[in-house]
C-alpha cells in the first residue's frame, strides 16, 4: 500500500490530532500570505490517453516561512488549519528542527489512516470473485 | 416571453424562506446531522458532488439537507459556492492506474488480470424492501464489521495497480489505438464551447452534466435510436491521489485522494476501408456514480459519430441539455412573473378571435 503524504494524513486526520499538532506550531513562524480555501482543477488522462479537466476539489492552501526556509501545503477539504500544520511541518522538516513529539503524532496519525486502507483493501479483497459459466451456456 | 421585474411582497417572501426552513426540518424526528448525510447518503452526496463539478463531501452534505434532498438545487448551492472561490492551481496529470480501488469488474472477460471486485454494491440481490429490519441498526453495523474484519486475511489482497482490461485487446489490434495529442485540455469553466466541441470539453462537460439526463441519452442510444449496444469492458471505483506541485520547491506531492467512478466501454465499430474493431467510451465522474459513468462512456462512444443520425450523437443536442443546472434554472425560470408578456399574448388572442368571429 502507497505510504500517505504529509497532506493526505493532515487531510484525513483526527479533529483532536489537529488541535494538538497545532500547539507544535513555532509562535516566530511568518506567514507571507493567509492560509486560505481555494480549488484545484484536477485534470485526468482517460483510456485513450486524451487529458480532459474532471472538476474542481476544494482544497486549503498555507504557505509558511520559517529559519529561513518556505514551507507550503495543500490540502483536500477547507480547514485552514490544516493545511497550516502541513505546511508548518514541512518547514520544520526542511530546517531539520521538527520536535520528535510531533513526529510521533504524525506516525500515529499515518499508521490510523493506513489502518482505514488496509480495512478497505481488506473488505474489497473479501468480494474477489470467480464467475463460472453454466453448463452449456 | 421573458419575464418581467416586480417589487413588494418582502414579508410574504421572508415568510416563505422561513416556511420552507421550517418544512425541511420536520416536526418531531431529531435533525439530520451531516455526518450522518456524508456517511449514510453517500451516493446521493456523491451525485451532488458531480453535479455540482466540486468534490467537496462536507459541502455537498450541506447542500443535500439545505435543499431537502433535491439534488438539482443542491448541486446547484454547490456550484454557486465554487464561483465564490478562487482557483489555487491546476493538478499533475491524475491516472486511475494508481487508484485505491474499492470495486472492479468486467462484463467483457470472465478473468481479468488483477481479478474481479465485487466490492460494496447492491447489484447481486433482490430489490425488497426491508420492512422488518431484524436487528437495531448499530448492533447491525457491529455484526457487519465483526464479518468483514474478524478471521483470517482474505486471500490475494489488492494490488496496488490493476492493468486496464482494453490493454487486453489492445495488444490484439482489436480496439483502436490511444491518441497521441498532446493538446492542452480544453476548460469549459473558462471558456465558451464552440461546436464541434474537442473532446476533451465533451468529457468535461459530461462529467458535470446531471446523471439522469445522461442514462436518458445514453439508454435511447442503446435502445435503438442510435446504434450504440455498448460492452462493459471495466468498471472501477476508487479513490484517486490529487497530485499537485509545490510552487516554492516544484516538486510534486499528494495533497489528498478523491473517490472516481470509470467506467470504458466497447463498441463493434467498421470504418469504410478499415478493419472492424472495438471503439472505446470513456466516462469518469467524481464520486460513487456507476450509472453516470457508464452512461457518459456510451455517450463518449456516440459523439465521436461522424454522421451523427440521432439526438445521443449529435453533440449540441447532448452538451446543451445534459447539464442539470443549466436546464434546471430555465425550466425554474417560469415560476417567475411574466405578467406583461402573457397581458400580451391574452391580447394578440383576443385580436385574433374577433377577427374570426367577424370572418365567420
Amino acid at each position: 500500500m502507497r505510504e500517505p503524504s504529509l497532506c493526505e494524513i493532515l487531510s484525513e486526520c483526527d479533529e483532536a490530532v489537529v488541535v494538538r499538532m497545532l500547539e507544535f506550531v513555532p509562535e516566530d513562524m511568518d506567514l507571507p500570505r493567509a492560509p486560505r480555501d481555494g480549488v484545484i482543477l484536477m485534470t485526468c488522462r482517460e483510456g485513450l490517453n486524451e487529458t480532459f479537466h474532471l472538476g474542481e476539489v476544494l482544497v486549503s492552501e498555507s504557505m509558511v516561512r520559517w529559519r529561513g526556509v518556505e514551507g507550503y501545503a495543500v490540502v483536500v477539504g477547507d480547514d485552514p488549519r490544516r493545511s497550516l500544520v502541513a505546511a508548518a511541518i514541512d518547514a520544520m522538516r526542511q530546517a531539520q528542527a521538527a520536535p520528535s513529539d510531533l513526529e510521533a503524532l504524525v506516525a500515529d496519525a499515518a499508521e490510523s489512516l493506513l489502518h482505514r486502507r488496509g480495512e478497505d483493501a481488506r473488505a474489497a479483497a473479501s468480494t474477489r470473485v470467480e464467475f463460472d459459466l453454466l453448463p452449456g451456456a | 416571453m421573458s419575464y418581467v421585474a416586480v417589487q413588494g411582497g418582502r414579508d410574504a417572501i421572508e415568510r416563505a424562506c422561513e416556511s420552507y426552513e421550517h418544512r425541511r426540518s420536520g416536526r418531531t424526528s431529531a435533525p439530520l446531522e451531516l455526518d450522518q448525510i456524508r456517511e449514510q447518503l453517500h451516493l446521493a452526496v456523491d451525485r451532488v458532488m458531480g453535479e455540482g463539478g466540486l468534490y467537496a463531501p462536507e459541502h455537498a452534505s450541506l447542500a443535500f439537507r439545505q435543499a431537502a434532498g433535491d439534488t438539482f438545487e443542491a448541486a446547484f448551492l454547490l456550484r454557486a459556492h465554487r464561483a465564490t472561490l478562487p482557483r489555487i492551481a491546476q493538478s499533475e496529470v491524475c491516472s486511475t492506474g494508481p487508484m485505491r480501488v474499492i470495486r472492479r469488474i468486467s462484463s467483457a472477460f470472465k478473468e481479468v488480470p488483477g481479478g474481479q471486485i465485487l466490492g460494496p454494491t447492491s447489484d447481486y440481490i433482490l430489490r425488497l424492501l426491508e420492512l422488518d429490519p431484524l436487528e437495531d441498526p448499530v448492533e447491525r453495523r457491529n455484526h457487519l464489521r465483526e464479518r468483514l474484519f474478524s478471521g483470517k486475511e482474505p486471500e490475494g489482497g489488492i494490488p496496488d495497480e490493476f492493468p486496464r482490461v482494453v490493454e487486453l485487446l489492445r495488444r490484439e489490434g482489436l480496439v483502436q489505438a490511444v491518441s497521441t495529442t498532446s493538446e492542452e485540455p480544453f476548460d469549459i469553466t473558462r471558456r465558451s464551447m464552440l461546436y464541434p466541441a474537442p473532446r476533451s470539453a465533451r468529457l468535461q462537460s459530461m462529467a458535470r452534466a446531471e446523471t439522469g439526463a445522461l442514462l436518458f441519452l445514453a439508454y435511447s442510444s442503446m435502445r435503438g435510436y442510435g446504434d450504440i449496444h455498448p460492452t462493459l469492458a471495466e468498471l472501477r471505483v476508487g479513490y484517486v491521489p490529487l497530485t499537485v506541485t509545490n510552487p516554492v520547491t516544484g516538486r510534486t506531492f499528494v495533497a489528498g485522494e478523491v473517490l472516481v467512478t470509470e467506467a470504458e466501454v466497447v463498441s463493434r465499430f467498421s470504418e469504410p476501408g478499415g478493419e472492424p474493431r472495438f471503439h472505446l467510451g470513456c466516462g469518469m465522474c467524481f464520486g460513487h456514480n456507476e450509472l453516470k459513468a457508464i452512461s457518459m462512456g456510451v455517450l463518449d462512444r456516440c459523439l465521436r459519430s461522424t454522421a451523427p443520425s440521432c439526438p445521443a450523437e449529435d453533440q449540441e443536442f447532448v452538451l446543451y441539455h445534459a447539464d442539470g443546472i443549466e436546464s434546471m434554472g430555465f425550466a425554474n425560470h417560469w415560476k417567475l412573473p411574466h405578467y406583461v408578456d402573457f397581458l400580451s399574448d391574452l391580447d394578440r388572442l383576443r385580436k385574433a378571435r374577433e377577427v374570426a368571429h367577424a370572418r365567420a
